[in-house]
């Protein structure tokens, strides 16, 4: 093992001494393969020489050495490869590599073992064992199996005892080690797979399989030996063995065995423990004894699995219950309430007489074990609600007056537990009855203790002891019935006031499990019961406790801090505190006369008080400083729950002095005022446990502001965990299930989430929560269902600028680029939520069911019939105004999820409802652009597919068919192969199925085309077809050319090139005229053309024409043609930019009349991006073999294609002769329009208004039919980038293997990038780099958004390369 | 179920764990999230002073004694408070190992006692021993209660 691998943790134990083995020492040792023998010097070699050595082997030693060699390599790799796995995920390393002399390897310390073993008699050897090869053997976290040996000779032959308690460790080790794959469930250092090793020889051949039996037959011959003297090692021997894997039958019956033979001779003893004594000191020999075994006993039978029907095993269990040892007790409560839950009754029985008062059971009330106690609490309770036990209620009451004493118990641990079960809550399977029956029992029972429990008075924490002194005492005193709700209710406000963040924890905890039980009891209809109720109404009268307030000294003193930290806080720069506080400042004016009238008890809050007004005045005012605003935000959130629990005080003061106080609602108010103020504490956890309490104790028909309030200033918390958050959005969700009531108020809230922390927010979690609340909200609440969703999409679109501001609280924080992609998703998800279920918003209400016939002409008028569907459906009109400006200041992917919403919107609006239509052209007409421009992603394309056909095929408005049919076209032309040949069937089958149908269904149709009929699509279709077709024969010409040459080795003549080459240009005037192409790139016969066209082009000196290289083009096909996986995102800065500046322009084009800027433009465009193109591209097309790829492809897709299967249906099927009023606005669009086919948009009908409104009239005149070639388009080209982006070729992979390895060097080191920071980033994990703006980058590759940068000079981190966010990197 | 005890030294390099019930793919992920919980909430609290956190319903609570983190994470009838008892007796055994809060170089001089400590408190996923002189005693391979 070299020593960087072998020196982990090892280097930071004390090495001194060292085992320092002599090698003649090792011919002694037990397993004395040769092997053992150079290990040590081995261990220095690094791996270079140890594979020499190999190498140069011959003898049998030489084969040793091999072998050695490999158990290095695997060693090294396995540790290796832990830490660099711990380096890139945890960030993390095992330990740092500090160089020291004397680093111990682990074969070091096997070594060490084998030698000391065989001395173990001597002093020397013992000391050394303990001392330090023990010790740091302990720090790899498994031994292997060749060690067991010498462990068993020490095991039998030392006395020492500290050398044999780790001989039964790594006994445990060795049979607990399942060798998977080199990591155990021990944790610690990986340790390589010790079987793999043995397997190759490589360890002396020692496999487990070998040793376990020995070392089990070992343990279990001392684990049975009775002689008194050895019991202590017969407890270790018996606890090692229960480490062995329970998959292990033979072993696990032989265990059962000596657990049952100790309890037989044990368990039965005569003598029970004394009344409530536990770990008898000093107690006579035998029965010490006695109680050790028993412990062993039960702790090993805890770990073997349950047997739930033996009765032998129950009998022990129950025994358990009566030892003196309290560990055993636990065990055996632990084994009984786990028996509980599968047989109660049997358990109940065996119990018996141990439960009633003076038996064992009512002891452990009083045994000092946490656990031990909890355990009861879920046994009485799994017990008490029994159905097997309906019959026999002493039992059931026996147990429930256990369960009731454990309320009382000191620890919070077991009190929770208690108030757990009282609740109903078991596991999380419960059912909504128990819950609500919980609920109702917590509400309703008065607690009548037999006797009030002395209390053993050692809590686990000061305040709960305090608590509960103050409760015995209380009970001592009175003695009078307990209402039970105020006992719980007691207990908790106790806990809050805990400093314990755990405790604080476990609190809220229970609040939201009473949340949960009282949503349940409202949910099966006790919502009757009344909270109004006096709780004391069968007690006496109320506690006087919180009431009496008497005369204040302190008041003035509050008085005059509180007017100072008012005084301070106005002082104190406005914007630094959070609105809220301000407000709540503001509007609290009063909070001064709250203080008139506090009483001594708040002598505590003056103090605190005047603290927070010492740190008010320390801090500068008037300095802007990002941790000043945290300091601040922490302490005006502290002034705040200060003020709140004033307030809460006073209020529930005042309503004690009137006596409603004890009403379940009063107690619940004032519980819940405190679990309010515990927000203040500085755990993000705890606050968040808090958040979820209130969620859950939040009803329906309460006021939610206050929630809505707490949650807003949370979220402005930076310190908010992700994860949290979620966690928090699906406590909403699981309250709308117990309460679907709640519907509308936990949209609310979950729209606060929306807006305030986008960035961090799972939009699948939101989305989530949305849909089921949209399912689950009546009429009125799917309006803001709809609005909380639509909301999301009027959230502005991330500055990456913006973080170096203060965070406000009413902006956004979507400052880093990775909550700007995480907005964007959310967005996305918006977008999609809103088009799928969009149902909801057209037709379930609001709107009209039929246009009434007097309207048509209005019709015409589209921004009449936009301002009346308006009218008629508010939120579906906002919806739609918010996709649209979606669509068009977005991104292109939120583009294109818009355009796919809003064609969901489409088909799942009625047809009489077509007013809509309008928006929803605009929308379609320009986005479909976008897309057919840059089809890059298979994902979209495949939407499309799907899409698209419908919109040609069922649609009834004949713009949209027409616009679908252009981008299907465009589609098969500028994209690859899967979606030509997919199009190509789809419009075939259109063109032939629309004359069919036209006359078989002639006389069904009222007017409207329906299937693409003469007037319709047939006549457009057709020439889109041609061209396809053409293309298609030219290709096959083009594989059967190829072939033949191929076949008789010829060349290609001058005369077939030329032939080759006009087809192709042939065909690329055709293709150009239906969309725009860059001839130099564009293929029309694929990519094994390019090399004949190429040949013939030297050869007559012809240049490529304009538009050098269109990358976008290139990429985008090639990424369909060579990649199955989606390409990765573009950066969206530059993206977003693009589509600005060209939305922005459109006006313009519009104004001029004529495509002619555009077109320059889009020259502008290329050429400067030509010349940075990489001729990456160039060597793929070139390496191409002449290998009928599509023809393979053409084959495959021929063959089985579930989406051709659809497109054909839907194009072949018959249209829905829906009726329609409406054809004269066919005929009139029709009409006017469909000739311009290839213009890219319909010209004129009647939408002009939205273009308008969308900023600008981007509907040029019509082009006409045949403009020849390079005519120009009006589509310009996509915004893109990283034109060096390399493909993967798999035809370069198959045709030349050499390219293969070159290939991606030459790709990045031929064409570096370079930019420049644009702002200061920080580094958020290992593989990022932190950046200061300004600095030059070399921009290695892109993926999903970031950058690999390599800086010039190491920053002060000294990173030199990393991760950066594409959005802060200026490409030069 | 105690998914897991780990012990790591300031820099968040790991020091000891012992996970029980925790898939080795899942280890890698706990091991970060712990860390990352320690380097952003440890630094500068008092010794022994509870932190707490959650995850599903799987609790952590975790604590610093000396130059060391110490963190355990539960779940079901281990919960933050139960946690929080099992983390008061490790930094009990702790102590008395070491005699004093130990710095990172005492933790590790002290490396294997600790160990066998951690062996008597977690049993398999279990809590064992509780009581301090009764796992000193069983570490020196005595009987639980003395004769």
């Amino acid at each position: 093992m070299d020593s960087s691998s072998g020196t982990t943790l090892m280097d930071l134990i004390t090495a001194d001494p060292g085992p320092a083995p002599k090698s003649a020492g090792s011919a002694e040792a037990p397993t004395p393969p040769a092997s053992q023998q150079t290990t040590g010097s081995m261990s220095y070699a690094t791996p270079a020489t140890t594979s020499s050595s190999s190498v140069s082997g011959k003898s049998m030693l030489g084969e040793r050495k091999s072998k050695r060699a490999t158990l290095m390599q695997i060693q090294n790799d396995t540790i290796s490869a832990a830490k660099a796995a711990m380096k890139t995920t945890a960030s993390i390393n095992i330990m740092p590599q500090k160089q020291k002399k004397n680093p111990v390897s682990y074969s070091q310390l096997a070594r060490s073992i084998h030698e000391l073993a065989a001395t173990s008699d001597q002093k020397s050897s013992q000391k050394q064992l303990v001392h330090h090869v023990f010790p740091k053997l302990a720090v790899y976290n498994s031994v292997d199996p060749s060690l067991a040996p010498s462990l068993l000779m020490l095991d039998q032959q030392c006395e020492d005892r500290t050398i044999l308690r780790y001989v039964y460790y790594y006994l445990a080790r060795i049979l607990s080690d399942t060798g998977s794959q080199g990591l155990n469930p021990g944790g610690g250092i990986p340790t390589p797979n010790w079987d793999a090793l043995a397997d190759i020889d490589a360890v002396g051949g020692v496999t487990r399989a070998d040793v376990v039996p020995r070392i089990v037959d070992q343990l279990s011959k001392e684990a049975s030996d009775a002689n008194v003297e050895f019991h202590a090692r017969r407890l270790q021997a018996l606890k090692a063995l229960t480490y062995a894997p329970e998959s292990n039958t033979g072993i696990l019956s032989r265990l059962y065995e000596i657990v049952f033979g100790i309890l037989d001779k044990v368990g039965d003893s005569s003598q029970k423990r004394k009344k409530g004594v536990f770990g008898t000191k000093g107690g006579d020999k035998e029965s010490t004894i006695q109680s050790n075994l028993q412990y062993a006993a039960l702790s090993a039978l805890r770990r073997l699995p349950l047997d739930p029907g033996n009765p032998a095993f129950l009998h022990r269990a129950v025994q358990g219950v009566s030892f003196a040892d309290p560990v055993a007790v636990r065990h055996s409560l632990e084994i009984l309430s786990e028996l509980a839950a599968k047989d109660p009754y049997g358990v109940a029985m065996a119990l018996g007489k141990l439960v009633v008062p003076g038996g064992a059971l009512q002891d452990v009330l009083h045994l000092h074990d946490v656990l031990a106690r909890v355990s009861l609490a879920r046994l009485c309770h799994t017990i008490t609600r029994a159905r097997a036990l309906d019959e026999r209620p002493d039992i059931k009451s026996q147990f429930n007056s256990v369960l009731y004493q454990l309320l009382l118990d000191p620890s919070e641990r077991v009190c929770f537990e208690a108030i757990f079960c009282v609740l109903g809550k078991h596991d999380n399977t419960e059912r909504t009855e128990e819950r609500a029956a919980g609920w109702y029992r917590l509400t309703r029972e008065i607690l009548k203790l037999p006797e009030a429990p002395s209390l053993s008075s050692k809590g686990s924490s000061a305040d709960s002891n305090d608590m509960s002194k103050a409760s015995k005492d209380k009970s001592h005193k009175t003695r009078r019935p307990q209402p039970l709700i105020k006992l719980v209710m007691r207990r908790l406000e106790s806990s809050f006031r805990s400093f314990s963040r755990p405790v604080l924890h476990a609190a809220a905890r229970v609040v939201q499990e009473m949340g949960k039980s009282r949503a349940a009891a409202y949910a099966v209809g006790l919502q009757d019961i009344d909270e109004g109720v006096n709780v004391n109404a069968f007690s006496e009268s109320a506690d006087p406790v919180d009431s009496d307030f008497n005369e204040n000294p302190y008041a003035d003193e509050v008085n005059v801090l509180c007017n100072d930290i008012t005084f301070q806080l106005c002082k104190w720069q406005p914007q630094k505190l959070r609105l809220e506080s301000q407000e709540e400042l503001l509007n609290k004016a009063e909070v001064q006369d709250w203080f008139s009238q506090v009483s001594e008890k708040f002598s505590a809050a003056s103090f605190l008080l005047s603290g927070l007004l010492i740190l008010f005045k320390c801090l500068p005012g008037d300095i802007c400083r990002p941790y000043d605003e945290s300091l601040s935000d922490s302490l005006s959130r502290s002034i705040l729950s200060l003020f709140c629990f004033i307030g809460a005080r006073k209020v529930s003061a005042v309503s004690s002095a009137t006596g409603s106080k004890d009403t379940i609602a009063g107690l619940l108010a004032s519980l819940m005022e405190v679990v309010r103020t515990t927000v203040a504490c500085e755990c993000v956890y705890v606050r968040a446990m808090v958040i979820k309490a209130l969620i859950w104790m939040q009803l329906p028909h309460e006021s939610f502001e206050e929630l809505e309030s707490i949650i807003a200033s949370e979220l402005s918390d930076p310190s908010w965990p992700a994860t949290l958050l979620n966690d928090v959005l699906l406590t909403l969700h699981a309250r709308f299930k117990a309460t679907p009531d709640m519907a509308v108020t936990l949209l609310e809230i979950a729209r606060i989430f929306a807006t305030k922390v986008p960035g961090k927010i799972d939009a699948d979690v939101l989305q989530l929560l949305w849909k089921t609340c949209l399912v689950g909200a009546g009429p009125d609440g799917k309006h803001t269902a709809l609005e909380a969703v639509t909301i999301v999409l009027d959230l502005p679109p991330p500055q990456p600028g913006s973080m170096l501001g203060l965070t406000s609280v009413d902006r956004v924080s979507a400052s880093d680029p990775k909550s700007a992609l995480a907005l964007q998703r959310l967005v996305q998800a918006a977008v999609w939520f809103l088009g799928e279920n969009a149902n909801y918003a057209a037709s379930e209400y609001a709107w009209e069911s039929a246009t009434p016939p007097g309207t048509a002409l209005m019709m015409l008028d589209a921004d009449k019939m936009v301002a009346a569907a308006s009218s008629r459906n508010p939120t579906l009109a906002g919806a739609l105004t918010r996709l649209q400006r979606c669509a068009f200041s977005g991104s292109w992917e939120t583009s294109m999820c818009t355009t796919l919403g809003t064609y969901y919107l489409y088909q799942s609006i009625p047809p009489c409802t077509e007013t809509l239509f309008y928006f929803i052209l605009g929308i379609l007409t320009y986005l479909l652009e976008i897309i057919v421009l840059r089809v890059d992603t298979l994902e979209w394309c495949v939407s499309l597919c799907s899409g698209l056909p419908f919109l040609c095929s069922k649609v009834l408005k004949l713009q949209v068919r027409i616009v679908a049919a252009q981008a299907l076209t465009t589609m098969a032309i500028r994209s690859g192969e899967p979606f030509r040949i997919q199009i190509y069937e789809f419009l075939n089958a259109l063109a032939q199925g629309g004359v069919q149908s036209q006359l078989s269904e002639m006389h069904l149709s009222n007017g409207e085309d329906q299937g693409a009929s003469g007037t319709g699509l047939g006549v457009l279709i057709s020439p889109m077809v041609k061209v396809l077709d053409e293309m298609y024969r030219a290709q096959d010409e083009l594989i059967r050319d190829i072939r033949n040459h191929d076949n008789t080795n010829k060349e290609w003549t001058d005369e077939e090139l030329k032939k080759l080459y006009e087809t192709h240009e042939r065909l690329l005037d055709i293709v150009s005229l239906f969309c725009y192409v860059p001839r130099a790139k564009y293929l029309p016969l694929g990519p094994i053309s390019a090399k004949l066209i190429d040949i013939y082009r030297t050869k007559h000196n012809i240049s490529a024409s304009a538009g050098l290289s269109d990358p976008a083009v290139a990429t985008g096909i090639s990424d369909l043609m060579y990649e199955s996986k989606p390409a990765p995102v573009e950066p969206d800065a530059l993206d977003d930019d693009l589509v600005n500046a060209w939305a922005a322009n459109l006006g313009d084009d519009g104004l001029l009349g004529n495509s002619a800027p555009a077109m320059s433009r889009v020259n502008e465009f290329l050429a400067g991006m030509g010349t940075e193109a990489p001729d990456v591209e160039e060597e793929n097309i070139i390496s191409r073999p002449s290998v009928s790829y599509d023809d393979m492809w053409a084959k495959t897709l021929l063959e089985s294609s579930e989406l051709e299967e659809d497109v054909r249906s839907s194009g072949s099927s018959s249209p829905d002769s829906i009726g329609s009023v409406e054809t004269s606005i066919s005929s009139h669009f029709g009409g006017m329009n469909y000739p311009s086919l290839f213009s890219s948009r319909p010209t004129s009908y009647g939408a002009s208004q939205i273009s308008e409104r969308s900023g600008g009239s981007r509907y040029s005149g019509p082009s006409s039919f045949f403009e020849g070639a390079g005519s120009p388009i009006r589509e310009e080209p996509p915004p893109y980038t990283s034109p060096d982006r390399s493909f993967e070729n798999p035809l370069a992979g198959r045709g030349s293997q050499s390219f293969e390895s070159q290939e991606p060097e030459r790709a990045s080191s031929a064409n570096p990038q370079y930019g420049s920071a644009l702002y200061d980033f920080s580094a958020g994990g290992d593989d990022e780099l932190s950046l200061t703006a300004g600095e030059e980058l070399e921009i290695e590759y892109e993926v999903d958004g970031w950058f690999y940068v390599k800086k010039k000079r190491p920053g002060r981190d000294g990173k030199m390369a990393g991760l950066v966010p594409v959005l802060y990197v200026n490409q030069s | 179920m105690l998914l897991a005890v780990l012990i790591s030294n300031s820099e968040g390099n790991i020091l000891i764990e012992r996970f029980n019930g925790v898939p080795a793919e899942e280890r890698s992920h706990w091991r970060s999230f712990l860390v990352k919980l320690g380097a952003d909430n440890l630094k500068g609290s008092r010794n022994e002073e509870l932190f707490v956190a959650s995850h599903k319903s799987v609790y952590v609570v975790y604590t610093v004694i000396g130059d060391v983190y110490l963190y355990v994470v539960g779940k079901d009838e281990y919960d933050e408070l139960a946690l929080a008892e099992v983390i008061f007796i490790i930094t009990a055994s702790i102590r008395d190992v070491c005699q004093k809060p130990p710095s990172e170089r005492l933790f590790l001089d002290k490396y294997g006692r600790i160990c066998l400590c951690l062996d008597e408190i977690v049993w398999k996923g279990v809590l064992e021993n509780t009581e301090k002189e009764r796992i000193n005693r069983l570490i020196r391979l005595k009987p639980p209660t003395n004769i």
